[in-house]
């Protein structure tokens, strides 16, 4: 099981801080999140998402490879002012 | 005082507190930009908006303030800054995003990357924010923002202060030559949970 | 000498300083049809006297002082008057406008021109008024500055008078009516030259217009214009000339470290906003004006006149000086000094590179202003350094080398506006009959980034509205208005409005007009018509003076003028070796990205000298000269 933790709008759209998701892949996981929630995968894309505190623009994005126990946090950047 | 000029874009939330606490450190010469005037609506959090400021350029008053607090040369334009007066930041040797959207954010990082200029970075949504150190040649806004839309949120005068003063002591980290660790690295902030978190972007 | 023309009293003097001698000089009302007044008329009276080369300062050479019909009889903004002699720094034919009193004053003495000849064996000052000209021993006067001297003189009436400055010749010394300048190409040596400290002149009469009625009805309107238009009645009294500061800036056209680049980070602590936000006391302005855009402002605790964006440019950008007080007090200095702020700052300039490079060691940096005002003062009393920057950029660098960076064409150092912004600016500095100036040039920058906004790069079109623009100022000036009533030649919305979709469509367009505008020039005819909410001047004159007037008329004034001043240039020497520009403007890109930020000088001129009617060596044609009714 893979821990997600919510931050931001991501929060606001799960309406809940923390999730357990499965998934061998950020991908798979997203999509299994989305059925779950009844979103649409696309719309979870958008966020900042980090595995183990690392951006997954730094692994491999959407391919990197998740192992049990791992800790993905999704964020959304803010724009006010 | 520091030999620097300061150029603060947008004096709305974030804007007015970045620009008291720039003040009372003492900075050589400080830009305010922003064409907007006080409305009811700012009351919640822009720090010298009141009943007897309504109306009246936001700019003119922080002007008027920094002259109280500080001995800094301040120029004041009434302006929003577009792709046609992205002059008027090249005094600066430092840019104090304070923004309130997302395309100016990109139009003045293209700017700064294009003239040598640090911009400090600075958000807010509802009660979550970030701020950050963009060198020159790290396209840090457009990396954060890659996937976003433009959101207005609520927001609130404390939830403001505390990014504002994330922004301040980015910015004094970077004059100090203090600031490796946080290159590349986006200080995410959540007041809900009350976590700071600082990570790679 | 009587004239049929109204606005005129038919009265021309010439004194001989030598024998104390003061004649009537003949103008016919030919001449006055062909040419007005002010420089026109001036240049008519150089033309006829003086053939060949002469040294400037030397009793061969004459200043013209003319005045104009629509000076002392009620148009707005009529005070200028015209100051014309050989410029002891070119060596060519100078122009210098005022508008301070002494122009308005002498005509109510009852004298249209004042021609002044020979050398007086002792310092002198006329008195000039209704009752005749004296001469007055000046001995107590000389040495004291322009403000001082003012008040010194006892005599009542308008002075106008040189400072320390014209007393030792320097090359750029002015002369001074009140707190305005008669400032560029040197008029101030060539006074000292004649141990002339100045003139006073006081009258009470004002001549008749040709129909009143219609006369006062279009003064009404002309200043209604001035006053509504966006240019003359909202930004130029509010911000006076330094509100181009900013847009300077913003268009690479501010001069900058002597003219390496066209920006200046420090812009906005020199700029017109921040002038009037800290420094302004009021504004002000010339007798008769509704613009009033000179500023006043504080130095030494004095309310004085503040300075044009030349002068901030000059002094600020273009020596890396970012202290607005330092230039509001230099400038007052320099005025007092009787000094041209412009060829000073230039001259400065170049100075500070060329100590820079090695090339002369003369303790001026870029930056360093603490030194700056013992050197102004230094320059007017020819001490040390300024004994040697009295000379001007042209013969320092002749002296020192350094050429490349000596931003002067034929000797007169060319305006803030740096012309790798603005290619068609480059041209009128390259061509101006009276050296780099940017307004006997043309003043294209209004055009191609100040006012409107044409492509700025482009070659294309530049050189017809060169000439248009030249002719029209030229015929602005002779008839006696400000240069800055021709701004609202422009539509208001142009101005008002940069980002409307016909301000962005005139921009696009405007550039392919050059041929029309080329064929207007050639047959003035086609312009038999007024334009009274663009130029009411053609009106103000034909009921002013009784003339006919047209548009086509005016400009073909200024065109006969223009020609003629180039002719006494050519009678001296001048052709088209000496339209150049400096190389680095020619062959320095101002921004490295950007392949056409220089002047592309050749392409210019060649297609300047075709509009024109010149031919390829910059000679007016015997065919030119004759339809202009020019006799050689």
């Amino acid at each position: 099981m893979i821990k997600v933790l919510l931050y931001g709008e991501a929060r606001l759209i799960f309406n809940v801080k923390e999730i357990e998701e499965k998934g061998s892949t950020v991908k798979e996981l997203l999509s299994n999140l989305a059925l779950r929630y009844d979103k649409k995968y696309k719309d979870l894309k958008k966020f900042l998402i980090y595995v183990n505190d690392v951006n997954i623009t730094a692994l491999r994005m959407f391919r990197t490879k998740l192992n049990d126990g791992d800790v993905i946090m999704m964020l959304s950047p803010s724009s006010g002012g | 005082m520091i030999n620097k000029t300061i150029a603060i874009v947008g004096l709305g939330g974030l804007g007015g507190f970045v620009c008291e606490y720039i003040g009372r450190l003492g900075f050589e010469k400080i830009i305010l930009i922003d064409k907007d005037k006080f409305s009811k609506s700012n009351i919640n959090r822009q720090l010298l908006c009141t009943t007897n400021t309504l109306d009246t350029y936001k700019t003119d008053n922080y002007e008027e303030k920094l002259k109280l607090i500080s001995d800094s040369k301040v120029i004041n334009h009434k302006e929003f800054i577009t792709l046609d007066n992205l002059y008027l930041l090249d005094g600066a040797d430092i840019i104090i995003d304070c923004l309130d959207n997302i395309s100016t954010r990109l139009i003045i990082e293209k700017y700064a990357s294009n003239n040598n200029k640090v911009i400090i970075h600075g958000a807010i949504g509802e009660k979550t924010g970030q701020v950050c150190l963009c060198l020159p040649s790290y396209k840090m806004l457009s990396k954060l923002y890659k996937n976003t839309s433009e959101i207005k949120k609520q927001t609130y005068g404390y939830a403001v202060s505390l990014i504002a003063s994330l922004e301040v002591e980015v910015l004094m980290k970077y004059i100090n030559n203090d600031y490796a660790d946080l290159v590349d690295k986006v200080i995410y902030v959540d007041l809900n949970d009350l976590e700071i978190k600082k990570l790679k972007l | 000498m009587a004239t049929k023309y109204k606005s005129y009293w038919g009265k021309v003097v010439k004194v001989n300083l030598t024998t104390k001698e003061v004649t009537d000089y003949e103008i016919s009302d030919k001449d006055r049809l062909l040419y007005l007044g002010g420089k026109c008329i001036a240049a008519k009276i150089i033309y006829d006297n003086i053939k060949s080369k002469i040294d400037p300062l030397s009793e061969e050479n004459m200043i013209v002082i003319s005045t104009s019909p629509l000076n002392a009889v009620g148009a707005p903004c009529s005070s200028r008057f015209n100051t014309s002699t050989i410029s002891p720094l070119t060596g060519y034919y100078t122009s210098s406008n005022c508008g301070g009193n002494f122009g308005l004053s002498l005509k109510r003495a009852g004298i249209d021109a004042l021609i002044i000849t020979g050398k007086a064996k002792d310092k002198t000052y006329l008195v000039i008024t209704n009752n005749g000209i004296e001469f007055k021993d000046a001995t107590p006067y000389w040495g004291m500055k322009t403000q001082e001297v003012q008040e010194a003189i006892p005599d009542k009436g308008a002075k106008f008078v040189i400072g320390p400055a014209g007393e030792n010749l320097v090359r750029y010394a002015c002369v001074i009516s009140g707190e305005r300048a008669s400032g560029r190409g040197g008029v101030g040596a060539v006074f000292g030259s004649k141990n002339l400290k100045g003139l006073v002149a006081f009258g009470m009469k004002s001549p008749e217009v040709y129909n009143p009625k219609k006369f006062h009805k279009n003064n009404i309107l002309w200043t209604k214009r001035l006053r509504t238009h966006p240019t003359t009645g909202k930004i130029l009294p509010e911000l006076g000339t330094a509100s181009l500061v900013t847009p300077m800036h913003a268009k690479n056209l501010l001069a900058t470290n002597n003219y390496r680049t066209g920006k200046f980070e420090h812009f906005d602590d020199v700029s017109g906003e921040t002038l009037r936000d800290e420094y302004l006391v009021r504004n002000d302005g010339c007798t008769t004006c509704p613009i009033r855009c000179a500023r006043v402002v504080t130095v030494d605790g004095k309310s004085v006149k503040g300075p044009e964006v030349e002068t901030i440019g000059l002094f600020g950008p273009n020596i890396r000086n970012n202290n607005m007080q330092a230039i509001l007090d230099w400038n007052y200095y320099m005025d007092d000094l009787g000094l041209d702020t412009i060829s000073c700052g230039n001259t400065i300039s170049w100075a500070m590179e060329a100590n820079e490079k090695g090339f002369w060691k003369n303790g001026l940096e870029f930056g360093k202003i603490d030194n700056i005002t013992q050197t102004l003062d230094d320059i007017a009393h020819r001490k040390g350094i300024g004994n040697e920057l009295a000379e001007g950029s042209k013969r320092l660098s002749e002296k020192y080398g350094g050429k490349e960076f000596a931003m002067n064409v034929k000797g007169m150092e060319l305006a803030a506006y740096e012309p790798r912004g603005a290619v068609g600016q480059g041209l009128g500095y390259a061509v101006a009959n009276r050296g780099g100036c940017h307004l006997n040039g043309g003043y294209l920058v209004v055009l191609e980034g100040l006012g409107l906004s044409v492509n700025p790069y482009t070659p294309k079109g530049k050189a017809a509205f060169c000439v248009m623009f030249q002719d029209l100022m030229e015929a602005c000036s002779a008839g006696g208005n400000c240069l800055f009533t021709t701004y609202a030649f422009f539509p208001s919305i142009l101005i008002a409005k940069p980002n409307s979709w016909i301000t962005r469509t005139v921009n696009k367009v405007f550039t392919s007009f050059g041929g029309i505008v080329t064929v207007l020039l050639k047959n003035p005819r086609i312009a038999a018509i007024h334009l009274p909410h663009m130029l009411p001047h053609t009106k103000a004159l034909k009921y002013a003076t009784g003339m006919y007037m047209d548009l086509g008329k005016f400009l073909q004034i200024g065109e006969r003028g223009y020609n003629l001043e180039r002719l006494i240039d050519v009678n001296l020497g001048v052709s088209k070796k000496d339209d150049e520009l400096p190389l680095r403007l020619t062959t320095e890109l101002q921004i490295a990205t950007n392949k056409d930020s220089k002047v592309p000088l050749d392409v210019l001129r060649a297609k300047y000298y075709k509009v024109r009617g010149w031919d390829e060596n910059g000679i007016p044609t015997d065919k030119l000269l004759k339809k202009l009714k020019i006799e050689k």
